[in-house]
């Protein structure tokens, strides 16, 4: 037995340095002031100015049980870090879709938080498929996925932003695969958390 | 002005390692992470943590968001081991 997937906006996840913790109403000021930081915004779909968007965003949100937002969190300050998201959840093929995944400038907990967002997908949800869909211009992210061994599943849906259509491409984790990908991902978790040292 | 002799030598054993974590021979001398697509998070830490371990250095927490080329690292190292 796996797992019934419900509408479950209690998941936390802590690791070495970083936490995930649900998406509030109460988050939506910080959520508008990341995604629209210019050198982060490039390659994600446009976001209003209005924190009264924002909140009405995640109320919505909330009501569906396919949906999970994660804030990410500095264990040590208390910071928030940035967000990641895993969504599209489909309980009949077992997959979801991890993104709205945005750090700030700096920020060392790439590593970690995707880390424990796969291990909530297929740990806490019973996932067996977790895909990401990126920008083919996102070189970096793109890299990323590659580099935690994600496979690249080939095109996705094209994204148009600003009224130009840009190619994606979808890269995935199996639950077969998943003990490697969490190999790669804690050598780098552990190594980001040695080097913040608080 | 050019740069001293060890300042050469930190540059070279940077870019060294760059490629070592990167997995693939640099073009120039300089790299940094925005022209660097296979610079992503995940091989920055691991560049960085290879860097202090090798190099045998402590990078402040302060100054880790600011090392995004060889040059800046370089930098760094130097200053860490008072060798500018």
């Amino acid at each position: 037995m796996w797992p019934a997937i419900v509408a479950r906006h209690d998941l936390t996840a802590s690791g070495y340095r970083f936490r995930l913790r649900p998406l509030q109403v109460t988050d939506a000021a910080f959520v508008v002031k990341l995604r629209r930081d210019p050198t982060l915004s490039r390659y994600i779909n446009p976001t209003s100015p209005s924190e009264a968007d924002q909140r009405a965003w995640t109320e919505a949100y909330l009501l569906r049980d396919n949906d999970y937002c994660f804030v990410v969190e500095d264990a040590v300050n208390g910071e928030r870090e940035g967000t990641i998201s895993t969504y599209n959840v489909d309980p009949v093929a077992r997959q979801g879709e991890m993104g709205r995944w945005i750090l700030r400038p700096g920020s060392f907990a790439a590593p970690e938080s995707a880390l424990l967002a796969y291990r909530l997908a297929f740990e806490s949800l019973g996932l067996r498929r977790v895909y990401c869909r990126t920008l083919r211009d996102n070189e970096h992210v793109v890299s990323f996925h590659r580099s935690s061994g994600l496979v690249e599943a080939g095109p996705a849906p094209a994204v148009v932003l600003d009224g130009t259509s840009h190619e994606a491409v979808e890269q995935y984790v199996t639950d077969k695969s998943w003990p490697d990908v969490e190999r790669a991902l804690e050598r780098s978790a552990t190594a980001a958390a040695r080097l913040l040292r608080p | 002005m050019g740069s001293s002799a060890s300042e050469d030598q930190i540059r070279d054993e940077v870019l060294r390692l760059v490629e070592v974590v990167l997995g693939r021979p640099m073009d120039g001398r300089t790299v940094t992470r925005e022209s660097e697509p296979a610079w992503d998070s995940l091989k920055h830490v691991e560049l960085l943590f290879a860097l202090e371990d090798e190099l045998q250095v402590r990078f402040d927490e302060d100054e880790l968001a600011s090392l995004t080329s060889t040059d800046a690292i370089a930098e760094s190292v130097a200053r860490h081991r008072g060798a500018s």
